[in-house]
């Protein structure tokens, strides 16, 4: 019995909870689930005992509010017009059924393997990193410790012919790059995959620039983790501390940088700037951190965004944050924007010569946006797709 | 349990009590996990109140006036980080219907003592 019997079983009763919970109003839904997560969270901090006993006691808890847990979907269903009386009583034996049916195999598997239990969580799958691999693998690969530590700078390139060359790169930026997360959602692994970094020189037997829609360079590095890492991950849906992204003003009123775009739809812009970046290099940014049209600057603080949704908008903070931000602004339609702060802790030593300048005594990132945008990040907590690294190890020296 | 006009299931009339307690400790709000382990405590229980029975019985708490609640400042759990907590609190109606639980508890209690006198 381990932690990760616990943390299976925590993954029971959150997936249980969203599947009890779907179908209904995002209010009702939302509460439920964020009240469970915080019982959850004060359980496994406050009740003490043996593994195998707060194991028990999950799942002991879980099972036995089922037939609630049903009761009240159906309420709630009836509620908000999901569920009509005449199918009620078909639907609510079929489901029983089915949650029994899934509950006795869950309890009986042998979770003394290293393997996540997946049966309820709608967002949880288990995961191969090399199953992923779409054929593309390098053939030739050097992974060496990089002398230097973190103190140098990490850069990566693609060169044509296939061949990778990565340089001074902790191993969870590469997972990162890799699965196309950000570092928020990654979780799990030991301290030294952020610590320690490495070269990697590979070679690959085709071209790694991504194309039609393909990104052979992931799928290749996906299989390098897997090889010489001994990489294991697996996704899941964690309630995890969040933004929400609101409108501040009660008048709906934007800030004097939140603007509605003319532009009704990026798709041709879009296009044609793929066929020219397919015919040679990116063109250079634009002075002052502006965004070309469709698409963004990220700078050191700055940000600038030509004709983006404010979904879009609100993943970008979430980087810029570590936390995932929920736009729960309302607003449909394409916005420029554009966010200027100072950030904390200030950036060490000289910027790049092109980028724009800090002002030391500017706002800061929440500040900016309510100031700026007119719209305002209010602490919650919320559904977050995750990774989680389940093991992972230094590669044997070549 | 089905449910007779008026009346609280047991567990509803627990929580009743149990947060009637609570405040008269000091304890104006609290939390569900933190009213199911102080159910647990009364009865000498070590399991908590399942995650359906539980939340389920709030609920319906609230709806019917016993209980009011909100979310806690969004700043304490992220300051802490940690999942916000739904906090509820007795309304005056809850104080009255766990006076009445407790009421009845007794009643019940003498009810059986009447039926069961000690014998010497």
């Amino acid at each position: 019995m381990t932690a990760l019997q616990i943390r299976s079983a925590a993954s029971l009763v959150r997936g249980w909870t969203r599947l009890c919970t779907s179908r209904l109003p995002a209010s009702v839904r939302e509460r439920r689930r964020a009240e469970v997560e915080s019982d959850l969270w004060e359980s496994l901090r406050n009740e003490g005992g043996s593994t195998p006993a707060v194991v028990l006691h999950l799942l002991a808890r879980l099972v036995l509010g089922i037939p609630d847990d049903l009761g009240w979907w159906i309420e709630q269903a009836l509620v908000a017009g999901v569920l009509r009386r005449q199918t009620l009583v078909v639907s609510g034996r079929f489901v029983g059924m089915a949650i029994v049916l899934g509950t006795l195999w869950a309890i009986g598997q042998d979770i003394t393997r290293d393997r996540a239990i997946v049966v309820f969580a709608p967002g949880l799958t288990a995961q191969s990193p090399a199953n992923n691999s779409a054929g593309v693998r390098f053939e030739v690969i050097s992974v060496k410790p990089n002398p230097t530590g973190r103190a140098g700078w990490t850069q990566t390139r693609v060169l044509p012919g296939g061949r990778y060359i990565a340089t001074n790169i902790p191993i969870r930026l590469l997972i990162g790059q890799t699965y196309q997360v950000q570092s928020y959602r990654l979780i799990g692994g030991p301290a030294w995959i952020e610590t320690d970094a490495f070269d990697i020189v590979a070679t690959a037997d085709r071209d790694l620039s991504p194309a039609n829609g393909q990104r052979p360079l992931n799928d290749a590095l996906k299989a390098l983790l897997a090889e010489r890492f001994k990489l294991k991950i697996h996704t899941e849906t964690r309630q995890l501390p969040a933004y929400n992204l609101v409108v501040a003003r009660g008048d709906k009123k934007f800030g004097p940088n939140l603007i509605r775009s003319e532009r009704t739809d990026c798709a041709a812009i879009l296009a044609e700037v793929a066929a020219r970046a397919a015919g040679g290099p990116p063109p250079p940014p634009l002075p002052g951190g502006q965004a070309p049209p469709c698409g963004g600057f990220n700078g050191i603080g700055v940000l600038s965004l030509d004709s983006a949704t404010l979904l879009r908008f609100s993943d970008v903070l979430s980087a810029e944050l570590n936390r995932k931000v929920f736009d729960r602004t309302g607003l449909n339609g394409l916005f420029n924007v554009r966010l200027t702060w100072t950030p904390d802790p200030l950036p060490p030593g000289p910027l790049p010569p092109d980028a724009p300048p800090i002002d030391p005594n500017g706002p800061s990132l929440f500040t900016a946006v309510q100031e700026q945008l007119g719209l305002t990040l209010e602490s919650t907590t919320g559904p977050v797709d995750v990774v989680v690294i389940d093991s992972v190890e230094r590669p044997e020296p070549n | 349990m089905r449910r007779k006009p008026g009346q609280l299931v047991p567990l509803e009339a627990a929580i009743c009590v149990c947060a009637a307690r609570l405040h008269r400790k000091g304890t104006r709000e609290f939390h569900g996990y933190e009213i199911a382990k102080h159910l647990a405590e009364e009865s000498d229980h070590r399991l908590l109140t399942a995650y359906g029975t539980l939340y389920r019985a709030l609920g319906r708490l609230e709806a019917m006036g016993l209980l009011e609640s909100r979310w806690e400042d969004p700043h304490i759990p992220a300051r802490e980080n940690r999942p916000g907590r739904r906090l509820y609190v007795l309304t005056a109606e809850g104080e009255v219907a766990a006076r009445e639980a407790r009421k009845a508890a007794t009643a019940k209690l003498v009810r059986r003592a009447v039926r069961k006198p000690v014998t010497t």
